[in-house]
């Protein structure tokens, strides 16, 4: 290592709140750029099963309205 | 023959179905050699790399700042390409990967401005300045914006697509602007690190950590556009059967 301490890593003869700020942004906004599509894919299964279900809903009142007619 | 053949890989290639199913496979590796990059080339750069002669370690923010300008640059020429393949030959997929690359693109262009003006404190005294290469970068930025906003102005999709690739093929004409930049004016930005002609102007115990830096941001690129991609897919093919089968196997699984 470069640096003979931790705390010199740290500090960086007082340029460490500069280069560790820009990293840690950067880090923050990259890991959001992993989470972001993860959550969205979530929510469009979430969207896909409701309308699996509507439909299925709707098929089964399309045939018993068939039924009813077909009894009357 | 061999050119039928050549269609049928194209066509494949442009099916959502086909990217879908390739891509969780290649999601696992992609992601391993994301991070072994960056974490390699974060401590190596961070810790390890010797300081600047005249900057001192405030230098050390190179290793984000180049790699996400990089590839904010490259990524922007991938969405309008996308755009465009998607205007001649009417690929649903290379739009989906347009509507993907526009937020990713933002982002880094982003991180690219915020951790300059940081790096800029330190080494001249200001957070911001007019320079043409920050002002070209902003641009950018704002060009990407419209990218991703123009898909809530139409109520199509497809009105919405085509326009964005039009924005994106007429924003082209920034990034060579952007490259240029320290070349043509005399500004405060240094000129370029690393040039395609001639060998960088960094010494090979600096440069060998940025260059472990700029394959591990497209490393990640890759991997956030992938995952946006298959989130675009589940959005637009909601009705498609194979997208349904597979969220009730997801369901059964459960």
């Amino acid at each position: 290592m470069y640096f003979d301490s931790l705390q010199q890593l740290i500090f960086m003869d007082g340029h460490g709140v500069y280069v560790w700020s820009a990293f840690i942004i950067s880090i923050v906004v990259m890991v959001g750029l992993m989470v972001k599509p993860l959550c969205q894919k979530k929510q469009e299964f979430k969207n896909i099963q409701l309308h699996i279900k509507l439909q299925q809903v709707n098929q089964a009142a399309t045939q018993k309205e068939a039924l009813d007619a077909s009894h009357s | 023959m061999n050119l039928h053949l050549q269609w049928t890989w194209f066509h494949r290639l442009g099916s959502p179905r086909w990217f879908y199913q390739k891509t969780q496979r290649w999601l696992p590796w992609l992601s391993f050699i994301m991070l072994s990059l960056l974490v390699a080339g974060l401590v190596w750069g961070l810790a390890y790399a010797p300081p600047d002669a005249k900057q001192g370690n405030s230098f050390r923010i190179i290793y984000v700042h180049v790699p996400a300008s990089v590839v904010a640059l490259a990524g922007y020429y991938l969405m309008a390409i996308a755009g465009a393949v998607g205007l001649i030959w009417r690929i649903k997929l290379s739009y989906m990967l347009m509507r993907s690359a526009a937020p990713i693109g933002a982002a880094l262009t982003f991180i690219a401005l915020v951790t300059g003006a940081i790096w800029g404190k330190p080494t001249w005294g200001a957070y911001w300045v007019w320079d043409a290469r920050i002002t070209s970068m902003l641009i950018l930025l704002f060009l990407y914006i419209g990218v991703m906003a123009l898909r809530h102005t139409y109520s199509s999709h497809e009105a919405a697509d085509k326009a964005s690739a039009i924005l994106g093929l007429v924003g082209m004409v920034n990034v060579p602007i952007i490259y240029k930049s320290v070349d043509w004016w005399q500004t405060l930005h240094q000129p370029a690190t690393i040039k395609f002609t001639g060998a960088p102007s960094m010494h090979p115990d600096m440069f060998m950590p940025l260059v472990v830096m700029i394959v591990g941001f497209y490393a990640f690129y890759a991997v956030s556009l992938i995952l946006f991609t298959r989130a675009e897919i589940l959005r637009r093919e909601y009705r498609a059967s194979w997208v349904k089968q597979l969220v009730t196997d997801k369901l059964a699984e459960k």
